[in-house]
């Protein structure tokens, strides 16, 4: 276990070096960055002053791991826009998203996992067939789509809800509910075909025939054994959350990361959506290793590795 | 001696949208007190299907019983299992009944210890607390013959070899001390030394309580070590029965002389062939005729393939279903 | 052959109707769409569906800021979807499944490298990788696509990888090479047919999730240009009018979906196709019961 645990940690230090080396090469894969931050017409020795003071004119070696030093520090850079630490700017602003992302887990969470259990427990019922079609809208429909038709029906036609902005839990629902379609559509889908996986295995049968009642034979039998797959996709999800929170954060004007950093864009500010990026990649990792640890405390079989 | 449990014209079926094909046709056994009843026959022949359906594990959709009885007689009462409700039956199942499998690997919940496995019966049927059950478990581990059974009681299904499991298995099927055990091809996935070893586990275990075991296997080897009485299934329907030593000796019907000579000996003389059954078991969807094994047997005549023999007596306690029974050979 | 044909179920079907509708509307668009996609009307504009009340009559899904007729528009948004996604997947795809082929085959340090890279990729959420391009490059369709090939090409080298190892193991792969047919000759032909199949579902997948990425970068003002019609674009306009006009954020959008949905029964009839299930040995009962799933 100990030796899974630091292997993990390992995997985690060298992915996040490897998205700071990204996002690094990202960057000068353009040819001059001093592009992004002068008009066209500059004069060459204002170019040249510009490169000068941001090391652009060292070797491509010594500024990786000048980048990296700078950005083990905290510092990311400085946004051009703001005129203040990019990280800065994006740590203020990561709270919001992780709310969003958070709460929209927890919803698909609720929603998905009984849907899920029920339709495959009463298959080809009607439960089953209002899961399929959750499932199939969830993964097709545009994430940005349902949150307008959100917007459309609840606020627009009904006045039940804000359209925008971050204060209230109230303003929180439909950006939650928006974003959380797709993980009920995939965590919904892959519970119930993890259920009925384990529902048809030999050791339920066996289960039965020890005359346990039916609640022990699915929950304690069952259910515990189809969780370890679901477990592993929702750590996958949240990565997905954390993604879709970007547009859905624009729909809905919510003041989280994602909206800076689309924001950013299109000033080409490039250090937030550097520092967003580097945040959001170490942020899904660190998700992605404690799921890996809970699936170890699930499946004995992995903990003698 | 009175049966402990007596199945009477037993009748189940596959139902598949409209169709539906007779897979158990009047099966008829009874189950006595520190008795082994082995039942054998080829693959798909019904012999799991009347385990499951006494134990009331068939899966509902596909499979419907059409009709019989299945009288459990313990002391002081006695019912009919296909009147009881889910509830009523739970409690038979593992406490009155009870049942092991082929495949231990695969019969055994692998996020669980087998301790615990062994403890859920028991706290479900005994309501023993936790802490008495895994005492209890490692007892009944050391009973069935695994070594060091105080750390054995925590290890997972794949951290055994394939015999401990098996032997697991059984020390769960036997913990709540059942009246009847049934064992479905318990030694198929096993090496044949280990084999051996389960089985003589397994007699122990019915001298020491008593229980009554229904074995099924299409092994006539293991049929020869452990059953006293013996019943030949083919395509869901009793061929012969009668005592093991007598149809093994004396095999009255086609199908089981058939199932004993192509058995390998190694008393065979060198270079003389394996003779097999020919021919294959007809689907259910196209039972024959007549005597159902009549397309493969070779000492048909022509009342075989339209007048169906029923049970005859070869001597007292001895049948078979075949027209050549009663008559000179 | 025919028995892939047999096994189209409805939802395959219905996959396969949607993809082509819209293949017929982005190769058709000049010959069935209503009106010039940029005609604009400006009398007309904001216009209800014909349908709806006060609606505009000959609009049949109603008008945009400009006049211009929204179901033309849709008709020839598709051409900028499916340009997108396809370009988008054989890159990707491409790039994918080379690398993935080269991890199995040399195996040792070179696939332990490129297995470690499908891992820090697979960290970043696509949308911001495309962000991070986007802020450099500048936004466009191009681009997009190519941020599509840099970074969605994990999808397929998992997949391929993961086969590679499975085949290699396989009997046949070694008669190969003790009947002397070069590595190469291995690799290309009897590995790649191979894995070709499940490629292709993931393929077909990955069609729907470009769209899906190709409208929102569009929707954030990111891809296309506004004058050219796109989906995405559509929704961008559908927002800031959201408030007088539902029909300019339905209409684009239920398009997207059917789409994606479109692709995705493709994708899922693919995948059972490509997945053989043994019966052997199993007795009546459980095939019964397996029949039933």
């Amino acid at each position: 276990m100990i030796s899974f645990l630091v292997r993990r940690l390992w995997q985690f230090l060298i992915v996040v070096i490897g998205v700071i080396t990204i996002v690094f090469s990202l960057q000068h894969l353009s040819g001059d960055p001093t592009n992004l931050l002068l008009p066209i017409d500059a004069p060459a020795d204002v170019r040249t002053e510009l490169r000068h003071q941001l090391g652009l004119d060292q070797p491509l070696v010594v500024q990786y791991f000048r980048f990296i030093g700078d950005v083990v520090q905290g510092d990311l850079g400085t946004s051009y826009r703001f005129r203040q630490p990019a990280l800065g700017l994006v740590l203020e602003r990561f709270p919001a998203t992780l709310l969003l992302a958070g709460a929209s887990l927890l919803l698909s969470l609720l929603v998905a996992l009984p849907l899920g259990i029920l339709a495959a427990v009463y298959r080809n019922s009607w439960i089953d067939t209002l899961a399929t079609g959750i499932s199939l809208i969830g993964q097709a429909a545009p994430v940005y789509w349902i949150g307008l038709l959100f917007i459309l029906l609840f606020s627009v036609q009904l006045h039940w809800l804000p359209t925008m902005g971050g204060g209230s839990f109230a303003a929180l629902i439909m950006p939650a509910t928006t974003l959380a379609f797709y993980s009920i559509a995939r965590i919904m889908r892959l519970t119930r075909s993890a259920m009925l996986d384990v529902l048809h295995q030999d050791y339920i049968r066996m289960a039965r025939a020890k005359g346990l009642s039916e609640p022990v034979v699915l929950i304690k039998h069952a259910l515990r054994n189809a969780a370890i797959p679901v477990v592993t996709i929702i750590g996958l999800q949240f990565g997905g959350l954390l993604g879709g929170a970007v547009i859905t954060e624009t729909v809905f004007a919510w003041p989280g990361v994602g909206r800076l950093a689309v924001n950013a864009v299109s000033q080409r500010d490039f250090p937030i959506v550097q520092a967003a990026t580097v945040v959001i990649a170490i942020a899904f990792s660190l998700i992605n290793l404690v799921v890996d640890l809970l699936y170890a405390v699930l499946n004995p079989r992995v903990q003698l590795e | 001696m009175t049966a402990l449990l007596d199945v009477r014209n037993l009748k189940v079926s596959f139902v598949h949208g409209k169709q539906s094909r007779p897979a158990l046709d009047d099966i008829s056994l009874s189950l006595e007190r520190g008795r082994t009843l082995g039942v054998v026959g080829e693959s798909g022949c019904g012999k799991s299907l009347t385990a499951l359906s006494i134990m009331q594990l068939l899966p509902s959709p596909p499979a419907r019983i059409d009709g019989g009885e299945i009288v459990l007689a313990l002391p002081g009462s006695s019912r009919d299992l296909l009147k009881l409700t889910g509830k009523q039956m739970r409690n038979v199942r593992g406490r009155d009944i009870a049942m092991i499998f082929q495949d231990p690997m695969t019969s055994l919940d692998p996020v669980y210890s087998i301790g615990e496995q062994i403890a859920e019966v028991l706290i479900a049927h005994e309501g023993l607390s936790r802490a008495d059950a895994l005492k209890r478990a490692v007892e009944l581990l050391r009973t069935v013959g695994i070594s060091s059974p105080e750390q054995r009681v925590r290890q997972y299904p794949h951290e055994l070899s394939g015999g401990m499991r098996q032997r697991a298995m059984i020390a769960i099927a036997l913990a709540c001390k059942p009246a009847i055990l049934i064992a479905d091809e318990p030694t198929t996935a096993l090496d044949v030394t280990i084999q051996a070893q389960v089985l003589a586990v397994m007699r122990s275990m019915q001298q020491s309580l008593g229980t009554a075991l229904l074995l099924i296997t299409h092994d006539m080897g293991v049929i020869a070590e452990m059953a006293d009485e013996v019943l030949v299934m083919y395509l869901g329907r009793i061929v012969e029965r009668g005592a093991a030593t007598e149809v093994l000796e004396q095999p009255a019907h086609p199908y089981t002389q058939g199932l004993i000579a192509s058995l390998p000996s190694l008393d065979m003389p060198l270079g003389e062939r394996l003779v097999p059954i020919q021919g294959t078991v007809p689907s259910l969807a196209a039972i024959p005729s007549g005597c159902r094994f009549h397309t493969r047997c070779p000492h048909v005549m022509d009342i075989c393939r339209t007048d169906d023999p029923g049970m005859r007596a070869v001597t007292s306690g001895h049948e078979a279903a075949c027209w050549l029974v009663g008559r000179s050979p | 052959m025919r028995r892939f044909l047999a096994s189209i179920d409805t939802k395959a079907a219905v996959g396969f109707g949607l993809v082509a509708i819209v293949a017929l509307c982005a190769i058709l668009a000049p010959w069935i769409s209503p009106y010039d996609p940029n005609a604009q009307d400006l009398l007309n504009s904001v216009a209800p569906p014909a349908w709806a009340p006060h609606g505009a009559a000959g609009h049949l899904l109603g008008t945009d800021r400009l006049g211009q007729d929204v179901l033309s528009r849709i008709i020839y948004g598709s051409r900028v979807s499916l340009l997108a996604a396809f370009a988008a997947v054989i890159a990707s795809g491409a790039i994918g499944t080379f690398l993935g082929l080269v991890a199995g085959y040399f195996g040792g340090w070179v696939a332990a490298f490129i297995m470690r890279l499908v891992d820090i990729m697979l960290a970043i959420p696509f949308i911001l990788i495309a962000l991070v391009f986007m802020t450099v490059s500048g936004p466009s369709l191009t681009n997009l696509v190519i941020a599509f090939a840099l970074a969605r090409w994990v999808q397929f080298t998992r997949i391929a990888y993961g086969l590679v190892l499975e085949l290699r193991e396989r009997e046949f792969i070694s008669a190969c090479i003790t009947s002397g047919v070069s590595k190469f000759d291995i690799l290309f032909r009897h590995i790649l047919i191979n894995i070709a199949g499940p490629l292709l579902v993931v393929a077909t997948l990955e069609l729907g999730f470009v769209i899906l990425i190709e409208a929102g970068l569009s929707f954030l003002g990111l891809g296309t240009p506004p004058e050219i019609p796109s989906w995405g674009g559509m929704l961008q306009e559908g927002r800031a009018l959201i408030n007088v006009a539902w029909w300019l954020t339905t209409f684009p959008g239920l398009a997207i979906m059917l789409t994606v949905v479109g692709f995705n029964f493709i994708g899922d009839w693919m995948r059972d196709s490509f997945d053989p299930r043994i019966n052997i040995g199993r007795s009546l009962s459980d095939q019964v019961v397996a029949s039933e799933r």
